[in-house]
């Protein structure tokens, strides 16, 4: 083989040491792709911070010139005892220099920590799950048009039963199950899903105030220990009742617009 | 030529130092901070770049226009995630623009990366305090690592005797003194950049002096 590895591991607390050495006895330069075979992924060695160029979680891209040694190493955080394996790491690939050598967007994506957020972050908890982070709620969905919009309807739920994550980018790439109320909620089922999600919403907070109301001291406690706020609850409640009154009377008219409504469909037949 | 504004650092003033190139060298500018757009994306709704880099949407449909032409970043967690940085060359390859202008996030993650991967030269921003310099030569050092060169640096924010000798010495350019001025701060939001609003003031010459660096820059 024209370009040979060596690999030698010393392993101290639960992390490998690797010691590679490509040796490459052509007269030509050899692009080389180096993976890990140790169970972790790859530590590679940092400049300033950030990982040297060509190294990435899962091993190494580069160059060996002709005639000429390389010594890399790396380390691996092992996520059991013994996975140390031998050897280390294997060439899987020797090519063309010109096509081993990773390109500045290999390096930034495949170098540098990713900056997507979590799933978690994402994807929709159930309505009462603690912590569950909203960006706006539901609420501003309905009311984004200036006239007759309560500034504070987007401001942050102070219970942190909230709602459903944030999905008003109209990208259709909606957050798997879990977001929508369970269809008990609405016997007709056909509410559209955001109107489903705000009512979910309001009732549940208007459910959390009755229960500071009326309940047991236990079911309040309860929702105290769970960081219920019970002032900002009472404040959202409120706001949530004029929305509601709101939107009952818009409806209300709507439906009423609706139903008066009668399109000539021949004559627009006719006329198309 | 597509150029980068990085810095590092979050609170310099990148965007808005980014939104004030492309009105002086009439540029698109993109905002390419994912998980925090910091330009308006105007009254209209449409694609923006998380549709871009979902590859929803063609990057000349996202564009949305008026006195600075803007490409918008998307608002949502769930656009942030299903973006795909490695797609952000074709979403800057909008035709008609002689200069795309990427104001990119702070920090030194993928995000911060991608744009310096795809530019030509990019424009560093510090403001005179030591924490957001530090920022500011780790991203030298991340742009000179993605083979990004550096046109110009911006000192941001200053209020009196600013350290740009020092300063351009450390990362590598001479560096411009940007004076803070309430006009610059709000010339995103009002939609009205410096450099038409008070075109005799410090901080549209100042603009003025980082477009003509990065035009030299461009003219190499």
């Amino acid at each position: 083989m024209p370009v040979t590895l060596d690999g030698r591991t010393r392993i101290e607390e639960g992390v490998a040491l690797v010691s590679l050495r490509l040796s490459n006895t052509e007269p030509i330069a050899r692009g080389v792709r180096i993976a890990n075979r140790l169970d972790g992924a790859v530590l590679p060695p940092r400049r300033r911070g950030r990982p040297e160029p060509g190294w990435s979680a899962e091993g190494f891209v580069g160059v060996v010139d002709a005639e000429d040694e390389l010594a890399l190493g790396y380390a691996c955080e092992l996520q059991s005892p013994d996975a140390g394996a031998e050897p280390p790491a294997e060439l899987v690939e020797v090519s063309d220099p010109a096509d081993a050598e990773p390109t500045p967007m290999d390096r930034a994506v495949g170098g540098l920590p990713g900056a997507r957020p979590p799933r978690d972050a994402v994807v929709a908890g159930e309505t009462g799950v603690v912590g569950t982070p909203t960006v706006r709620s539901a609420t501003s969905e309905l009311f984004t048009e200036p006239a007759g919009s309560e500034p504070d309807e987007t401001r942050p739920n102070d219970d942190p039963g909230g709602g459903p994550g944030d999905t008003e980018d109209g990208s259709g790439d909606r957050p798997a199950a879990g977001i929508d109320p369970p269809a008990g909620d609405d016997p007709a089922g056909s509410l559209p899903p955001a109107v489903r999600r705000y009512l979910a919403d309001a009732e549940a907070r208007i459910g959390r105030a009755e229960t500071f109301e009326t309940g047991s001291l236990t079911e309040a406690t309860e929702l105290l220990e769970a960081g219920v706020d019970p002032a900002g609850l009472a404040a959202l409640v409120a706001v949530d009742g004029r929305a509601l009154a709101r939107l009952a009377d818009r409806a209300d008219a709507l439906a009423t617009r609706a139903e008066a409504c009668d399109v000539p469909v021949g004559s627009m037949e006719r006329l198309a | 030529m597509i150029l980068a504004v990085a810095g590092g650092k979050g609170g310099v003033g990148k965007s808005t130092l980014a939104y004030e190139l492309g009105a002086a060298l009439d540029g698109l500018v993109v905002d390419a901070d994912l998980s925090m757009a910091d330009l308006p994306g105007g009254r209209g709704r449409g694609p923006d770049l998380h549709d871009v880099l979902a590859g929803r949407a063609d990057p000349a449909e996202a564009v949305r226009a008026g006195r600075v032409d803007v490409l918008p970043c998307g608002r949502s967690l769930t656009g942030a995630r299903l973006a795909d940085p490695r797609r952000l060359r074709e979403a800057v390859a909008v035709p008609g623009y002689e200069f795309v202008v990427v104001d990119s996030p702070a920090g030194l993650r993928a995000d911060a990366g991608a744009p310096l991967a795809v530019a030509n030269a990019c424009v560093i921003v510090a403001s005179p305090t030591a924490w957001a310099l530090a920022d500011a030569i780790a991203a030298r050092e991340l742009a000179r690592e993605l083979d990004c060169g550096l046109a110009a640096v911006a000192l941001n924010r200053v209020i009196e005797a600013p350290p740009t000798r020092a300063v351009g010495r450390a990362l590598g350019a001479p560096a411009t003194a940007v004076p803070a001025d309430p006009r610059l701060g709000s010339s995103v939001e009002t939609g009205t950049p410096a450099v038409d609003a008070a075109p005799g003031s410090a901080a549209a010459r100042a603009v003025g002096e980082l477009a003509d660096a990065v035009r030299r820059c461009a003219a190499e």
